[in-house]
This record gives structure tokens, C-alpha cells and sequence, in this order.
């Protein structure tokens, strides 16, 4: 198997993007693997529909740090119904390293707590 | 005499397979010597059937292994009789099984009483057990006296209506080895009538057994951690403990006279048996019983204890406070266990790059949340030995974990 500490991922955990709390967030959620400790939120900022500003926060092995960050990446400038389209095989191909079945829910996570920011709108 | 590591990986096929493996996760379940794997190809070549039904002697010959492997493990734990040991699937069944027919005996107005330590399958059954009668769950820790206390330090002691002890007798975090002997004597002191209840599943591998002299009233280990098959365990109850509860399971094998309406069943052991058991497993660990019996457990223990040390003292040397070691208590022995956190390296990343040198460890909280949340700790890594393994390997994790803060930095 070949590894999943490449560059690209071990970049992304040593220097995550879009790391940190958003201005005037429309959409929050958090979730976590108490199991492993991994646990991360991730704030939306969006307007007429598309995301403009992104944030994720929290701690986790370089695989979900470094997904959360590619995540984030990737769907700033995108509908909200996009967003909510995207599935494990989009964010697997984004972060173009195949995880083995029990790391698989370390990469994942993000985009869990996306789909689960989406069902949690803010109220103004 | 003592434990010769290099010569006994010539015992274990896996090393022919993987010489490189450095296996570091026997608390998660031992490797297999060849004696074992080869007595479960003599059951499924030579008498592949089932046991107490049939008068043709193959079926005689199983049956006779099957219940020479129960005196074999009578012995090896010190019970006063083979009619205290009852094969079960492992030490989680047993304590739910236990916890199960224990219920009748429990009310709302009882307490039940566990320790911090323990691994989810001997405190799951016990949460559950207080949730249906009502009764109250009580969770103490041991402090390093060896006294049980309350979660904030306070000493504990079981009351009249305290009717249930459950206490593991070595940590698979930390590796405490817990002197439940005492423990059980005094809580008998406050409560004649308490039922003790032994977790054993990490001290089996390493101990020495004597369930009559520790005096408890059921204890549970698996075959699996100590060389045997996966799949079975032992559940050893006193005789007069056992003559009492009623069975766990219904059906064949454990019934004595069965008719349309109503049945009797077998005496213990037999009728915690019910239907076909996990025949070449419990014949196979007669096997691992005997392999252990020969390496003398006193060694094994030694061996251990001198790995753990050698593990923390090398981890401090060469990391410093790169390296948290969960407990460093050095008052009870160690079953050759080591958990610890590395700084600012998350430990599945950890666990998983050193599998690039071929080194297994556990990453996680290893089935003991509540532990860890006592302890304030998160997810560790867990470095765990046995009789194969030797100094090399422990050098050849801190090679790895070098390489690990390498990449990680
Ligand atoms: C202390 C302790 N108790 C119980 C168990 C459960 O054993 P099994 O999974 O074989 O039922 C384990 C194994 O992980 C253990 O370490």
C-alpha cells in the first residue's frame, strides 16, 4: 500500500488552510470520534445560496486535518446544493490517497460535519 | 533458567512468514505457536466431530480431549475441581452471561460495584445489568496502595448492599497488575456476601493463576491473549457459585430431561454448555496451556516486567518529554504493557507509520474510555510484549518512533 503520509497531506497538516473561526458564519456544526479524539467543527459563511467564506477548527491525525483543509479548499465558490451533493468518492479523489478501511473514517470525518453544518443553519 | 525470546519465535509460524514483524499488540491478542495451530488440524483431520453425543469413538476420542483440556485448565488456574471451568466464546460472554443470570438476585435498592479500569466487556454488562433492575452502578479506583477509593481519592469500601464487585486484575492500559487478592478479602470484610467477579482476560498470559487461593467467587480470561485459539474463554466459578446460577443458554448438549412443557438441565459445568462448542478451540488450548506451563508463568512475568522497564526507561532516555508514559506507577508489577502519547503527533499517525517498519502497536483508547476520560487523557498508543518478544524489538520501536517525529516534524 503506498503511503498515505505524502507531501500534499503532510503539507496540509502542517499547514492547514482556511484554519480558524469564520466572520458572521450562516452555517455551523461540530462532530467528533471520541474513540480517537479527533474532532472538528466547520463554519460556512454563505450568500445567495454559494459558500463565500469557510473556517474548520479542532484537532485530529494529519489524515483528517489535512482533509478538512483540502475539503475546505474545494468548496469555497460552490452552490450550497453542490456542496450537499459532494459524496466520500469526491473527497477521496480531492485528497488522492487511498486510506485503508480502518483509517477510512479519520479522512471522512470532514466531510461529515459538512453535510451536518448544512442542516444546521444559523438564525441571524 | 529464563525466557529465551530468540528461540521461541522458532516456535511461531508467523516468524518463518514476516521475520521483520516486531508485534507489539499481544494484549490485543497473542500470536499462535505451531504446538496450537497443529492441534487444531489434528481435530478437523482425525476426529472432526462432535463431542458428548456420539458412541463411535471418534466421537469418544474429541470428548475425551475436549474434557482433559478442562483438568488441564482446572490446574493451571489452581481450581479445586475441572467442574469450576466452563468453556465460554471469551471473557466478554462470560461476564454478560454472568450478568444475565446474576439479575434475579439484584434490586433497586442494590449497588453495584466496578472499578475505573476496566475494559468496556466488564463494565458494559454491569451499566446494563443496573439500567434493567434499577439498581446503582458504583465505579472506584484502586489507589496505589492498593486500596479502593472513590474517583476523587476517598476510601471505599462495599456496604450489606453492595452485591456485586467487578475488578480487572491487570490494566490493559496501564498493565497494572492489582493485587485482587487483598482486594476481594477486604471487601468480604465489609460484606460477607458480595460476589466477586475477576476480569483475568490480561493476567492469564502472564501470571500465575491460583483462583483458590485469590479466593473470588467467577473469573473470566480468553483463550486468544495467551497463545490459544480465538473464539473461547473461561469462565471459572466456585463450585458452590456455579451450583446456583442458572443456566445462560438453553438447548442441547446442557439439558438433562427435556419435555414438551418444561426441562431440567445437567449440573455445572455442563449446563452453562448448551449447544456445540467451539470443539477444536477448547482442544487447541490445552495446548497453549501446556506450551505456557513449560515456559514456567514466574518467567514470564519477570520477562515481562523487565521489557516494561526497559521500554520506559529507553522511551525517557531517548524522547524526554516528547513522550508521555501513562502510568509510571512502579507499585504493582507490569504485564508487560506500555501506553503513552507523543507530543504533538496524533497517535493513529503514529501507529500507522510504523507499520512502514513493520511494527504493530494499538492506537486508540483500547476499549477503556472511561479510563482514559479519568486520567484526562485522549487517544495513546499501546506498546504490549510477550514471550517473543525481546530488547530488539523495544530498540526497534524507538528507531521507528524517531523515524515517526522525522516525518511528522
Ligand atoms: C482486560 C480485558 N478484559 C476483557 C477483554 C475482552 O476479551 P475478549 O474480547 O476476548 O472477550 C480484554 C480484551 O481486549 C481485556 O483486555
Amino acid at each position: 500500500m503506498d503511503s498515505i503520509y505524502q507531501e500534499v497531506i503532510l503539507h496540509h497538516y502542517k499547514y492547514p488552510k482556511n484554519f480558524g473561526h469564520i466572520h458572521k458564519p450562516t452555517h455551523a456544526s461540530h462532530k467528533n470520534n471520541p474513540l480517537c479524539g479527533d474532532d472538528i467543527s466547520i463554519e460556512i459563511g454563505a450568500e445567495n445560496g454559494t459558500v463565500v467564506r469557510v473556517g474548520f477548527t479542532g484537532s485530529g491525525c494529519a489524515l483528517a486535518t489535512a482533509s478538512a483543509s483540502i475539503l475546505m479548499e474545494h468548496i469555497k465558490g460552490m452552490r450550497l446544493n453542490d456542496v450537499a451533493s459532494l459524496t466520500s468518492e469526491n473527497l477521496l479523489a480531492l485528497i488522492g490517497v487511498s486510506p485503508s478501511p480502518s483509517r477510512l473514517k479519520c479522512a471522512l470525518l470532514p466531510l461529515e460535519v459538512l453535510h451536518s453544518t448544512l442542516s444546521h443553519p444559523l438564525t441571524q | 533458567m529464563e525466557i529465551i525470546p530468540e528461540k521461541i519465535k522458532t516456535d511461531f509460524p508467523i516468524f518463518n512468514d514476516k521475520p521483520e514483524l516486531v508485534y507489539l499488540d499481544s494484549a490485543a491478542s497473542s500470536l499462535k505457536p505451531k504446538r496450537v495451530i497443529d492441534k487444531l488440524v489434528e481435530y478437523y483431520t482425525q476426529y472432526p466431530v462432535n463431542i458428548h453425543r456420539g458412541i463411535y469413538s471418534l466421537s469418544e476420542k474429541a470428548t475425551a480431549e475436549y474434557e482433559e483440556t478442562r483438568r488441564v485448565v482446572a490446574r493451571f488456574i489452581g481450581a479445586r475441581n475441572e467442574n469450576e471451568i466452563v468453556f465460554t466464546r471469551g471473557t466478554t460472554e462470560s461476564i454478560n452471561g454472568l450478568a444475565y443470570v446474576l439479575e434475579p438476585r439484584i434490586s433497586s435498592k442494590d449497588e453495584i460495584a466496578v472499578s475505573i479500569l476496566e475494559h468496556h466487556s466488564n463494565l458494559l454488562p454491569w451499566q446494563q445489568l443496573a439500567a434493567r433492575t434499577g439498581a446503582k452502578l458504583t465505579l472506584f479506583d484502586i489507589n496505589d496502595d492498593g486500596i479502593l477509593t472513590d474517583l476523587r481519592g476517598r476510601k471505599w469500601e462495599p456496604m450489606a448492599s453492595t452485591k456485586i464487585l467487578a475488578i480487572t486484575y491487570a490494566s490493559n492500559v496501564t498493565g497494572n497488575i492489582y493485587p485482587v487478592k487483598d482486594i476481594i478479602h477486604r471487601a468480604r470484610l465489609c460484606n460477607p456476601d458480595i460476589v466477586t467477579i475477576v476480569d483475568a482476560a490480561q493476567a492469564a498470559p502472564h501470571v500465575s493463576l491460583n483462583v483458590a487461593d485469590i479466593d473470588c467467587d467467577l473469573l473470566a480470561f480468553s483463550a486468544h491473549k495467551m497463545l490459544g485459539p480465538t473464539g473461547v474463554g473461561v469462565l471459572y466459578g466456585k463450585q458452590s457459585i456455579l451450583n446456583k446460577l442458572p443456566p445462560f443458554h438453553f438447548g442441547g448438549e446442557m439439558v438433562e430431561k427435556a419435555s414438551l412443557y418444561e426441562s431440567t438441565f445437567k449440573e455445572a459445568p455442563h449446563k452453562f454448555e448448551a449447544g456445540t462448542p467451539p470443539i477444536a478451540e477448547v482442544i487447541a488450548l490445552k495446548e497453549a496451556v501446556e506450551y505456557l506451563n513449560n515456559s514456567t508463568l514466574k518467567l514470564v512475568e519477570d520477562h515481562q516486567q523487565q521489557l516494561a522497564n526497559y521500554a520506559v526507561t529507553i522511551l525517557k532516555d531517548t524522547f524526554g518529554r516528547k513522550v508521555n508514559i501513562v502510568s509510571e506507577t512502579n507499585r504493582f508489577p507490569n504485564a508487560g504493557i506500555v501506553s503513552f502519547s507523543l507530543e504533538e503527533v496524533h497517535p493513529h499517525d503514529a501507529a500507522q507509520l510504523l507499520t512502514d517498519h513493520q511494527i504493530a502497536v494499538r492506537a486508540g483508547q483500547h476499549c477503556a474510555s472511561p479510563l482514559h476520560q479519568h486520567l484526562g487523557i485522549g487517544a495513546t498508543l499501546r506498546a504490549s510484549f510477550y514471550i517473543y518478544n525481546n530488547e530488539k524489538d523495544v530498540d526497534r520501536l524507538v528507531s521507528g518512533l524517531s523515524y515517526v517525529f522525522g516525518v511528522m516534524r
